[in-house]
């Protein structure tokens, strides 16, 4: 049994994998309440499927960029989790997830999310999801007159829409195409693809290594780099 | 009481804690990573920072401590973690981590009041302590006068209105350019200083309750080296520590007494980073050698933040079956009682 989730976003997101199926699954808006709906959640799933934690043999987890706090809520419980259990414990980039969340094609993807401080985080997907750039934070207007400049038609995706569609229409007209809203969140049932695929390819690392990808320094170090302090 | 094997897990500030703890009493293993090298460039704690270095370190505290103690996770009778006062963020990933843990390992989950923590931190070298007691709790984010009538049963005879004595250290520290953190700095300082030769006020010594106020004292002090500075006097820092820190203890000791007297107690538990301070600790002394009272106080190590007091006071927890359900949330402005 693979369990997996994702709270780097307002979403709340877990799947329980069996074989090649999803058995259960959880997306729901929680916003500021993953601490205490994440483990809830993850207990619901696994009475409707009947198991119990010692029934999880992989985890995977989204690992950001996203909101602060709801990283470290994620990798924090996954992490206890994985020690308890025993099992070992795979880390993905919300963002990755949110990409593989479209039908394969060969599209350039863009998942976006809302980074805050009218910024976005933001990377590049070609070929049947390739990553191509790294993951970044920037003015949405900035991504896409980048776009604009590349002269590639692109797919945008994930909940950055929510506030910026708006920017990128304008600065994109035809070049761009939007996802629909439903498939704008970094659902767990496409992470536990992710993660299957991970295990494929690369040795699985000790669980305390999966780390948040944060992307941002915090504010006093920000603040320090530009010889404020 | 039950006997109970705990591992307990401290978060709330800049101290990433773990510790094996049988019966409140007896420290089976530790392990604990300070943070004070990465917020010193700053001052003081900064919490995406501390939040940050909480989550990278967390796991292999814990191991740490587990190794130590010869146990394993199979073994415990409880996972305990600090759920309050402290840092936002910080509190979340210790509560994250020991609800999974407590969770994967179907081990009950006690959440502790750091607060109450520092206080049972004596247990560590007085097994036999017990209530009644009054505790002078003095550290970075706190300063209170707690009477502990009973075991679990708290009453806040007053705190500080402003800065935690910690703090008040911290500012002058930094505003002379002394560094990070202040406590040991200035300490080191008034050792050789004359605790009489400024006088700076005693905010707050004569009202009639339990309350502190440093805030004009910490002004006082940087009006009194501004002027310094500005006159072209050399400032004897040794002479200004003194003078200050004993300013902060005047009224400290002085309400301490007075509440030990009023709530007709015989023993005083000095807790906190501050406690750990040789001056305090020789005022309090005196006063109550001179009563024929008794002071208990942690080992150095112990008056800073750590996971074995948090382990100490989930016993009590455990034993009154006091469990946090999978939906427990921490609560960064937790108070005693
Ligand atoms: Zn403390």
């Amino acid at each position: 049994m693979i369990l997996a989730f994702d709270t780097s976003t307002d979403w709340l997101s877990i799947a329980i994998g069996r074989s090649d199926q999803i058995i259960a699954e959880i997306e729901e808006r929680a916003p500021r309440a993953h601490l205490n709906r994440l483990l809830p959640g993850i207990d619901g799933l696994l009475k409707e499927v009947g198991g119990a934690p010692n029934d999880i043999e992989q985890i995977a987890v989204g690992v950001g960029p996203g909101s602060f706090t709801g990283v470290r809520i994620a990798i924090s419980t996954a992490q206890g989790l994985a020690h308890a259990i025993g099992c070992p414990l795979i880390g993905i980039s919300t963002l990755d997830t949110i990409a593989a969340r479209l039908p394969e094609s060969n599209a350039t993807i863009y998942p976006i999310l809302d980074a805050k401080r009218s910024e976005v985080y933001a990377a590049e997907y070609e070929n049947f999801g390739h990553r191509v750039s790294d993951y970044q934070v920037l003015a949405p207007k900035k991504l896409a007159q980048k776009i604009r400049k590349s002269g590639k038609p692109v797919l945008i995706t994930g909940d950055g829409l929510e506030k910026y569609k708006d920017i990128f229409q304008d600065e994109l007209g035809d070049l761009a195409t939007f996802s629909k809203p439903a498939l704008w969140s970094p659902n767990a049932s496409v992470l536990i693809k992710l993660a299957k695929e991970k295990i494929e390819k690369e040795p699985i690392e000790s669980y305390f290594k999966v780390l948040p990808i944060y992307i941002r320094l915090s504010d006093a170090e920000e603040s320090a780099k530009r010889g404020k302090l | 009481m039950n006997s109970a094997t705990i591992l307990a897990i401290e978060t709330s500030c800049d101290e990433t804690a773990a510790a094996v703890v049988r019966d409140g009493r007896e420290c089976l293993g530790q392990a604990l990573a300070s943070q004070i090298d990465l917020h010193a460039r700053f001052g003081g704690v900064v919490p995406e920072i501390a939040s940050r270095s909480h989550q990278e370190v967390i796991n292999p505290i814990i191991e740490e401590a587990l190794e130590r103690s010869g146990k394993s996770l199979a073994d415990l009778d409880g996972i305990a973690v600090t759920q309050g006062p402290g840092l936002p963020g910080a509190l979340m990933v210790g509560m994250a981590t020991a609800k999974a843990l407590s969770f994967g390992a179907s081990k009950p989950l006690i959440g502790v009041n750091h607060i109450e923590g520092h206080m049972f931190a004596s247990f560590f070298d007085h097994p036999d302590l017990s209530p009644p007691f009054i505790s002078l709790v003095v550290s970075g984010g706190h300063t209170l006068l707690v009477y502990v009538s009973d075991w679990g049963k708290y009453e806040v005879l007053g705190e500080t209105l402003d800065d935690a004595a910690g703090e008040a250290f911290d500012k002058i520290s930094s505003y002379l350019g002394l560094g990070y953190p202040g406590g040991p700095i200035i300490e080191n300082l008034a050792k050789k200083g004359d605790p009489a030769a400024i006088k700076f006020p005693r905010a707050m010594m004569k009202t009639r309750n339990y309350n502190f106020s440093l805030s004009g004292l910490k002004t006082s002090v940087l009006y009194y080296i501004a002027k310094k500075k500005s006159a072209d006097e050399e400032i004897n820092l040794e002479d200004l520590a003194a003078s200050f820190q004993e300013a902060v203890f005047d009224v400290q000791v002085s309400k301490t007494e007075r509440a030990i007297r009023e709530k007709n107690v015989d023993q005083l538990v000095l807790a906190g980073g501050v406690g750990a301070n040789m001056r305090l600790r020789e005022r309090l002394s005196e006063v109550v050698k001179t009563n024929g009272w008794r002071l208990y106080y942690p080992p150095l190590a112990l008056c800073t933040d750590n996971a074995f007091m948090i382990g100490a006071a989930a016993w009590f927890g455990y034993n009154r079956g006091a469990f946090l359900g999978l939906d427990a949330e921490t609560k960064p402005n937790m108070t005693l009682n």
